[in-house]
């Protein structure tokens, strides 16, 4: 049965566009490559490759990044694109248990400066005042 | 489309699943809401994970979603949330979503 279209929450062209030309213009990336609609592999300059499903769910849920990591169980972090989407507490805590980060576009900015549990863990300022952590 | 038929189409959906029908709840909201001829539809499932496992809510929204789509040319958007997710993202009151 066809599932495509909005029901997986395809981010727009023109987000998409966004996504690679910001990713490529991070210090620490030397490339960006879209391998599939919403699978991108980012090569960091320290040599780490990241695979990354970029989506535009308004709210990455638990039940949202379940359903992700059960269609691409290889990905390392999840993005949401627009900037008033968001992830709930629980839908990170279900992509950090499954070693993945979970992250809105500007977080995932912030954390491409660092590898590992530093990365996928990475908050701005201020999510860690809202969320207390 | 009214708000009736679309609830009696998302009960049905419900009862053809493992689900409990007091463990989810389900709210329409975005432009379906106000628009005369609606080409998508937003609905936001809420449930009990108490209640019902995840997985089994995801196979409820597939099922929505090809009920829609197949039988009424509608592509349903469909949210899901826990009751605690929805605590605490606040999306109801911040979409205006009415409970059908």
């Amino acid at each position: 049965m066809p599932e495509g279209g909005r029901y997986e929450k395809i981010p727009r062209p023109e987000s998409i566009e966004y996504f690679i030309n910001a990713i490529s213009g991070h210090s620490k990336v030397q490339e960006v490559n879209q391998i599939d609609t919403q699978l991108f592999e980012v090569i960091k300059k320290n040599g780490k490759r990241l695979l990354v499903h970029l989506t535009n769910y308004y709210i990455v849920t638990a039940a949202e990044v379940i359903e992700i990591l059960s269609q691409s169980p290889d990905i390392d972090a999840i993005v949401t694109i627009s900037q008033w989407n968001q992830w709930s507490e629980s839908g990170r805590e279900q992509a950090i248990s499954q070693g993945v980060g979970l992250f809105i576009m500007r977080q995932f900015m912030g954390a491409l400066n660092f590898d590992g549990q530093r990365f996928y863990q990475f908050l701005t300022a201020d999510q860690r005042e809202k969320y207390k952590y | 489309m009214d708000k009736d038929f679309i609830n009696s189409l998302l009960l049905t959906s419900v009862k053809n699943t493992n689900i409990e029908t007091n463990a989810v709840d389900f709210y329409l909201f975005g432009s379906f809401l106000y628009s005369k001829n609606p080409n998508d539809i937003d609905l936001l499932i809420v449930y009990n994970s108490n209640k019902v496992g995840i997985t089994d809510v995801l196979s409820l929204r597939k099922t929505i979603y090809n009920l829609f789509l197949l039988n009424h040319s509608l592509i349903a958007d469909i949210t899901i949330l826990s009751k605690q997710e929805e605590r605490e993202v606040n999306f109801i009151s911040s979409e205006r979503a009415e409970k059908l």
